[in-house]
């Protein structure tokens, strides 16, 4: 008997450790702020070389290597490399006209840069000096993807924009041996009740913080998904109070077919809802995540850490600059979010008009580290953005 | 490519709302210190970005300043007095609203109070007393400003509580702007107020029937940061949310001169009537009722005077109108995502002018000979008109019904006498003649049109049509007129050229108009979706179909002088019937080519064909054979051209185009087959069965700046129109030996044009001092061929006429805070017309006009309005005369009553007695000088009483 007991606990611990299901109950207006000081440790700031050949739009995607910075600027039809000290690098184009980058990974055991794209019919890589290696066939309609160590590939595919007569089953996520090997599918939905209605303003992959998983999570749902290669390991679901609500079953049910975008983009009262989670990463304890809503004021609720301990909740907009923050805002509106986690630190960027902006408008003596001191002084406000390297502290 | 925009959004609000970080303050003339604090709700830990900051006098009450706290959540006032006890109080939405009390130690002057903490809660104060709200807030995306904080005369309108508002700026235009940006639209309670124009809102409301003034963007595409508006909303304290207002004058004057008027308006939540009427001897006109509402606010209208006597006007004229108009609203929504509303207007008016002119006109007619005819007329007439408009709007998400029906109703009727004296080079008489006319002229028109508009929301993943709209009018016109004419014509040289007509005319004309438009596009997302090849394109297509029926039935009949009775005119008397058939499909494709870099700029080249044809059938159908004609045409009218826009952000917007286009314009009736009247002894007209419809090559060019500065706006542009006409209509012109003229339509190559006009708008606001200055210039180039056959050797020469015009406007209003307002306008305008061919002439003509208006408000009673305009006419070349006269208006405003609601009116007009009736004009071949009657100088004092009324009490 003794011994039964024990199995069932073996076994039952190792079904929970095989998949965690962990509720987070959310109320975005009665979140905790603080100063720069209170929340951040460590904070840097570095601006990205601008010149002629290095000047982009904006940080669509960032990933982090012990070297490099690799930005893609979908807009600007390139990936740009520099190095950790905000020196220009070089840069990957696509050539320009109506050829465009959409997504890209780093397969960090072979030191490539992997990019998807809508004219090569492929994959296409290349090594951590911006030269061409080859290119990769992969499956159809990719939305994006994971490199986990192995050989391992997780792809999340693109879903179609129309719908099919009948019942059938389609699956947003997949498994590769290699780049063109599908060997698994997750998470199903039903083609009749799903489809492509909603307009993604980030990239569902990013970073977890821990080693070997990534996060995933889709619009007009409230979970993300942690993964590793062997499947999901956790699955975070939010729960947030009926005014920052979707309608219960919006992603799924059948009722909102074709009606999800104008519900949830154009339809006036329905600002105040969330209508995705996006760039969900753990920092070890905390959660990191955007929730995306159309309230565009500078004070809306946006960027949010959730302890996972603690259960505490802390909005990033509520967060005041001070002096180790040289009173900028971290992570404070859409336009500085959680680009990266590499090495036990968080990378997030500012456009240079923001920060010109802010600087102009303060009425105090700031001692500015060197670094800011000289974009100040040579720069302008249309140059590259700056990154912010910080930690959060802990406790929070 | 739709993931990226969202931020541009965010950052273009951003960039309008970061301006109000300046807030301006309320100065007391004591104040030396400052007060610096921050402001937090310690619960939550964070620090309020715009929360209200107040600070009063604590004995009254008194606003000294206010300001909303930063991205820090601090927040600093200066100019507040030091050694008073004033009175300091925070609120934020959602908060308990907390005040406090404090005095600035002299010795101490920048004081800092420190933290203020606020807790979630009702707002209410701490002592559960509803407080005065803030005189401004944040609420969401909408900035609001408490009217209740702000104090002003108890008399103030909307117009002087909108002046006090930070960012918000009046200008002397009429326009008004939020942080450089002009508003779309300015509603009372969520929505227009009697059509929609400003003034009658805003100088009409009181302050104190106002809770609010909200300002907000509305964004109409989430995804293009241009396409967005800003709009003031003007909110009603909830007791007053009904009311009415009007102006009630009578006026008399010199020279038996009057004016009398009553406009009433009455306004509900769903409601408006407003009913309007007029009477005047002094060439005050209005044609509907939005200009009598306009110019007869509580307010009054200052120095830009629109509705005025006008002294150019012809004649003496004596004017009575009227009319109403009324709107509801179905639904209590009204915004643009959904409205249902039904507005009618209906406008009367009658008008008596008589009119004594005479003139002299030269005409070449040959290198060595020109006919000189002198003119003198007596014109009697008579026009009423009535109208009635309906128009019923129903808007709900995608889909927009528009329902537009008009009626119209005129009557006019004409008594006229003239003489006629034609003679030649040499001074002897040629040809004279004597008429006397007289005509009624009844005619209704009805047209209703309806639109049905779809908009759908598109992703770039929607694979269908969501864009449509079809619209069909129909105008159905029927005009009757019933004329005398008798002529007495004498010719010298050919005394059997002599003639009398005595006829009547009985003439009725009905036509049906129709039109059917559709616009279905745009087909490339449904078609090649995802598509990387075919990313940019454009595919629309339209129709247009149109189908004109006219009808004239004419009995002519000339009086028989041996059985003295009317025999009808066999040639003149006609029965016609005239269709035309006109159907264009086009099909429009197009590129755009995107050029972006985020948060910098977006530049757009947007390149467009027209693949348009034209099937244009043309029918006529009359009891003379000879009118008859029944001719097809089918045309290929492509049209092809280039946009270009950049737009930076926050900076400024240039727009670029370029636009070719082919066209056809097809001969008239008259033109084709006309019926000669010969009793129009000096102008005959004949038609040409064989002419071709005339084709138009016309390129056009434009560009427009604007600048996205806050407070200072500036814009200029250009334009350029040119093109040239095949087989255009020309004249071909007979003179015979009497002087008289017949015309031929013939189809002649050699007509070109050009017209370039530029303008310029610079603002500047400093302080109380607010300048507008705006520059508008033109020119128009013109070559037209004609033919000229003249019976001094009866043979037809090809003769070109050069047109060139310019005109140029300055104009400069500066206004100082509620004191001054003074406008400058110069006006310049060059005619020149010079012919080569059969003979070489030029005329020329420059009129010039300088206008100075200036208003001054000495006390909230008293006011003066003065203004002087000199004008001046000068002619060269052939004929040379020159002309100059001022023309100085003045008059003076009382205010009686407590509620400053009595207005008595001296006004002086003409006080220098020089105004004068001068013709001056020229076309392709002759120049015409003379004077007419008009009005002259007089003096009138008006009474007002504006009766008003708002809320119950």
């Amino acid at each position: 008997m003794r011994y039964f007991i024990l199995l069932f606990l073996i076994l039952l611990s190792h079904s929970l450790w095989s998949q965690k299901f962990i509720t987070l109950r959310l109320d975005p207006d009665n979140s905790r702020g603080g100063t720069a000081s209170q929340v951040f440790d460590s904070i840097r700031f570095i601006p990205l070389e601008t010149t002629k050949e290095s000047l982009f739009g904006a940080i669509d995607q960032m990933e982090v290597t012990d070297s490099l910075f690799v930005i893609l600027d979908i807009r600007g039809h390139s990936i740009l490399l520099f190095d950790r000290s905000g020196k220009f690098y070089t840069r990957i184009t696509t050539g320009g006209g109506e050829k465009y980058f959409y997504y890209f990974s780093i397969d960090r055991s072979k030191n490539e840069i992997v990019a998807t794209n809508n004219y090569a019919n492929g994959l296409l890589v290349y090594d951590l000096r911006g030269r061409f290696l080859r290119k990769e066939k992969c499956p159809d309609n990719i939305a994006s993807f994971y490199h986990f160590s192995g050989n391992s590939v997780l792809y999340n595919l693109r879903r179609k924009g129309t719908y099919e007569s009948s019942d059938h089953i389609l699956y947003d996520l997949c498994y590769s041996h290699g780049y063109d090997s599908v060997v698994k599918n997750l998470k199903p939905y039903n083609a009749r009740n799903e489809a492509n209605e909603y307009n993604i303003s980030s990239n569902p992959f990013n970073f977890s913080g821990e080693a070997g998983s990534c996060m995933f999570s889709m619009p007009f749902e409230y979970s993300i998904y942690q993964l590793a290669d062997t499947g999901v390991i956790c699955k975070y679901q939010f729960v947030f109070p009926l005014l920052h609500s979707l309608p219960l079953n919006f992603a799924t049910d059948g009722a909102y077919r074709s009606l999800r975008g104008k519900f949830a983009y154009n339809t006036p009262g329905n600002e105040s809802m969330i209508t995705a989670l996006e760039r969900g990463c753990r920092f070890g304890d905390y959660m990191l995540f955007s929730a995306i809503s159309r309230q565009s004021t500078f004070s809306a609720d946006f960027n949010m850490a959730y302890n996972l301990h603690t259960s505490s909740l802390i909005s990033f907009s509520r967060v005041t600059g001070d002096s180790s923050s040289s009173y900028f805002p971290i992570l404070s509106t859409q336009l500085e979010r959680v680009d990266a986690i590499y090495d036990g630190k968080i990378f997030s960027s500012s456009p240079g008009f923001r920060l010109f902006a802010i600087k102009n408008s303060l009425d105090k003596k700031v001692e500015y580290p060197e670094s800011l001191q000289k974009y100040f002084t040579n720069g302008k406000k249309t140059d590259n953005a700056v990154i912010v390297q910080f930690k959060l502290k802990p406790g929070l | 490519m739709n993931f990226c925009i969202k931020k541009h959004a965010g950052i273009f609000i951003v960039t309008l709302f970061s301006g109000l970080s300046l807030f301006s303050q309320v100065k007391d003339t004591t104040a030396v210190g400052s007060v610096k604090g921050s402001v937090k709700d310690t619960a939550l830990n964070y620090f309020l970005q715009s929360a209200s900051v107040t600070i009063n006098r604590a004995s009254d009450g008194t606003l000294i300043a206010y300001s909303m706290t930063n991205g820090l959540g601090e927040f600093s006032l200066k100019g507040i007095p030091t050694g008073l006890l004033l009175k300091i109080s925070v609120s934020y939405v959602g908060y308990r609203t907390v005040s406090q009390s404090f005095r600035i130690p002299a010795d101490n002057p920048c004081f800092n109070i420190g933290r203020i903490d606020l807790v979630k809660g009702t707002e209410h104060s701490e002592d559960s007393v509803i407080v005065t709200p803030p005189p401004v807030r944040m609420k969401g995306d909408t900035l609001e400003f408490s009217a209740a904080a702000f104090s002003l005369d108890k008399n103030a309108v909307a117009e002087d509580l909108l002046k006090k508002l930070p960012g918000v700026i009046l200008w002397g235009d009429g326009t008004i702007t939020v942080n450089g940006k002009q508003i779309s639209k300015l509603l009372v309670d969520g929505k227009p107020f009697f059509g929609g124009d400003t003034k009658v809102a805003t100088q009409n409301i009181p302050k104190s029937s106002i809770d609010k003034i909200q300002v907000y963007q509305e964004q109409l595409n989430i995804f293009d940061p241009l396409d967005s508006t800003s709009t003031i909303n003007i909110k009603l304290r909830k007791n007053k949310q009904s009311g009415y207002f009007g102006a009630l004058s009578a006026g008399g004057g010199t020279d038996g001169r009057y004016e009398l008027g009553a406009n009433n308006s009455l306004f509900s939540p769903r409601s408006q009537y407003a009913l309007v009427g007029q009477g005047n001897n002094i060439n005050k006109t209005a044609g509907d009722v939005g200009t009598l509402l306009r110019n007869n606010t509580y307010k009054g209208v200052g120095v830009r005077v629109e509705y005025q006597p006008d002294f150019s006007l012809q004649g003496r004229n004596q004017s009575s109108s009227g009319g109403f108009l009324y709107s509801h609203d179905f639904s209590p929504v009204y915004n643009d995502y959904e409205k249902n509303q039904l507005l009618v207007n209906s406008f009367i008016n009658h008008n008596d002018n008589i009119t004594i002119k005479n003139t002299q006109t030269v005409s070449y007619i040959g290198s060595q000979s020109a006919l000189t005819q002198d003119n003198s007329d007596n014109l009697k007439s008579t026009i009423e008109t009535r109208n009635l408009n309906g128009r019923y709007v129903k808007h709900k998400g995608e889909n927009t019904l528009t329902l537009n029906g008009a009626y119209n109703d005129k009557k006019n009727s004409i008594q006229d006498s003239g003489r006629n004296e034609v003679r030649g080079s040499g001074g002897a008489l040629i040809s004279g003649d004597l008429e006397h006319d007289s005509s009624v002229n009844r005619s209704h028109a009805f047209d209703f049109k309806s639109s049905f508009d779809h908009n759908g929301f598109s992703t770039a993943n929607t694979h269908k049509l969501t864009t449509w709209d079809i619209t069909h009018s129909i105008s159905i016109r029927s005009g009757k007129k019933d004329s005398a004419v008798q002529t007495d014509f004498t010719s010298v040289p050919d005394p059997l050229l002599n003639r009398s007509y005595d006829r009547r005319y009985d003439n009725d004309a009905r036509t049906v108009n129709q039109t059917l438009s559709m616009r279905l596009g745009d087909f490339s997302s449904w078609l090649f979706s995802g598509n990387r090849r075919f990313a940019g394109f454009h595919i629309q297509l339209k129709n247009d179909l149109s189908y004109n029926i006219a009808n004239q039935d004419n009995a002519i009949r000339d009086r028989d002088p041996l059985s003295k009775t009317y025999v009808i005119n066999t040639y003149l008397t006609t029965n016609s019937r005239y269709t035309v058939l006109n159907e264009v499909p086009d099909l429009r494709l197009g590129k755009t080519f995107f050029n972006v870099l985020a948060n910098r700029y977006q530049k757009e080249l947007s390149l467009y064909a027209d693949a348009r044809a034209q099937l244009y059938n043309e029918r006529n159908a009359s009891t003379h054979k000879f009118q008859e004609f029944d001719n097809t045409y089918r045309q290929w009218i492509p049209s092809a051209g280039v946009e270009y826009t950049n737009f930076r952000y926050g900076e400024l917007l240039d727009k670029y185009n370029l636009n070719f286009d082919l066209s056809y314009d097809y001969p008239t009736v008259d033109q084709r087959a006309a019926l000669i009247d010969s009793s129009n002894i000096y102008s005959l007209r004949g038609g040409n069965l064989l002419l071709m419809p005339m084709k138009k090559y016309e390129l056009s060019a434009k560009f427009r700046h604007d600048s996205y500065r806050l407070k200072n706006t500036f814009a200029y542009g250009a334009g350029l129109l040119g093109g040239i006409r095949d087989h255009y209509f020309a004249d071909s012109a007979i003179i015979d030996q009497s002087g008289r003229y017949t015309y031929y339509t013939v189809n002649l190559n050699g007509n070109k044009y050009l017209t370039m006009n530029l303008f310029l708008n610079k603002a500047f606001v400093s302080n109380s001092h607010q300048v507008q200055i705006s520059l508008i210039s033109v020119a128009q180039l013109s070559r037209t061929p004609g033919y000229l056959q003249n019976a001094v050797d009866n043979k037809a020469r090809l003769n070109t006429t050069d047109l060139f015009l310019n005109s140029d406007t300055l104009s400069v209003y500066y206004t100082l805070g509620d004191i001054f307002s003074a406008n400058l306008i110069q006006s310049i305008s060059y005619f020149r017309s010079r012919q080569k061919g059969l003979y070489s002439s030029v005329f020329a003509n420059t009129q010039s006009i300088s206008r100075l208006g200036i208003g001054v408000n000495f006390t909230k009673k008293f006011s003066l309005y003065s203004n002087v305009s000199y004008n001046s006419s000068v002619t060269s070349g052939s004929g040379a005369a020159s002309y100059r006269f001022t023309l100085w208006n003045a008059s003076a405003l009382y205010r009686f009553l407590p509620a400053n609601n009595l207005e008595l009116k001296v006004s002086a007009l003409d006080l220098l007695n020089q105004n004068k009736g001068v013709i001056n004009y020229g076309n392709n071949l002759s120049y015409t000088h003379g004077t007419v009657n008009l009005l002259h100088q007089y003096f009138m004092m008006t009474l007002t009483y504006y009766p008003r009324k708002f809320g119950k009490k």
